[in-house]
């Protein structure tokens, strides 16, 4: 499995496009989840996706394997999804109330509360709480990634663990 | 009655939220395939040897000028490292192995206290910074990897002038 993957990297760094398509199918779930869980717009996650893959395919030859391949990738993902959150963020653009965003969320098999839930916290602490919890960052990666204080990142934190134990409990 | 029914109807502590966020899908896949959109974005990338071709032919062309501009920084004063010796052999840095340490001799070999002098070169080195921004994103584009050896020459004849002037100042006193 392992061999296999550097196989699809190596002819993909080679600029073979089928093997491209292949990493593609295999990582896009992965990347389209974080995308979507930071912007809470299934079309701005989609643009997001699109636009971190776009980015694999230009950055791939430089690919030295230092880190894992899914590593690496998710990394470029959480930076392009944070490089639109901050626009949207400039922009004024997005609306917390909107239902639609929420309608994203709400996948068959998943725990829908939760999901809706997070997807409903305030901007700020919905990028700390999904990058914390969810997705593994520590406060200081995180502090640098939105440009906070990690003293910051961890108030939002808890903020948000308070606000979602108060919206699940009501339900 | 589903799971997520469960999880919000018991009281939620610390350890039920964990649990919670524990099972949540780290992958979700999009209402659509992507790739046949992706696929017409993506743009033509060129095979790895032109690379190496372009690398190779760029360090030959730069020693054949550094020589032909200043015998005395040719390969006997300057040794620039042979590809297979770079940790990363890009053209990139290969250009930069070779015109660094002849920069960094004459840089050496003149004491510059002109302030007009400093700016000078400081907007040489501000353009070559540029250039390499935009090879971070384009490594292999031949048209970044010229202006980025135009820019040393220019800045290398730059300084051999120097050079020259100063030592004629020199010999008048």
């Amino acid at each position: 499995m392992a061999e296999e993957l550097q196989q699809l990297i190596r002819a993909a760094q080679a600029g073979d496009l089928d093997s491209f398509r292949r990493l593609h199918t295999q990582f896009v779930g992965r990347a389209y989840s974080v995308c979507l869980r930071l912007l809470v717009d299934a079309q701005k996650a989609e643009d997001a996706c699109q636009e971190t893959f776009i980015k694999v395919w230009l950055q791939l030859p430089q690919f030295r394997g230092e880190s894992a391949f899914g590593t690496w990738l998710h990394r470029i993902a959480t930076r392009t999804a944070i490089d639109l959150w901050r626009k949207d963020k400039l922009l004024r653009l997005t609306d917390e109330d909107d239902p639609d965003c929420h309608v994203a969320m709400a996948e068959e098999g998943v725990p829908r509360d939760l999901e809706k839930a997070i997807a409903a916290l305030p901007r700020q602490a919905r990028a700390v709480f999904v990058l914390f919890a969810i997705e593994g960052y520590t406060h200081s990666e995180i502090g640098a990634l939105l440009q906070i204080a990690e003293g910051s990142s961890k108030a939002h934190y808890h903020r948000a663990r308070q606000l979602l134990q108060e919206s699940l409990s009501e339900r | 009655m589903s799971d997520s029914d469960d999880f919000a109807a018991q009281s939620l502590d610390d350890e039920a939220l964990d649990r919670a966020l524990q099972a949540l899908p780290r992958s979700q896949l999009p209402a659509r395939d992507l790739w046949p959109e992706l696929q017409a974005q993506l743009p033509p990338r060129r095979l790895r040897h032109a690379a190496w071709t372009w690398a190779a032919a760029a360090v030959v062309a730069a020693l054949a000028l550094s020589v032909w501009i200043r015998p005395d920084l040719g390969p006997s004063n300057v040794t620039a490292p042979p590809l297979a010796q770079l940790d990363s052999p890009t053209a990139e840095l290969s250009l930069l192995n070779v015109y660094e340490p002849q920069k960094a001799a004459q840089m050496a070999a003149l004491n510059f206290t002109n302030p007009s002098v400093n700016r000078q070169l400081a907007i040489w080195d501000g353009a070559v910074q540029q250039v390499r921004s935009a090879l971070k994103f384009y490594p292999e584009e031949p048209q970044l990897l010229l202006q980025l050896d135009r820019l040393y020459r220019q800045q290398l004849n730059y300084l051999e002038t120097l050079a020259m002037v100063d030592s004629q100042v020199a010999a008048l006193y």
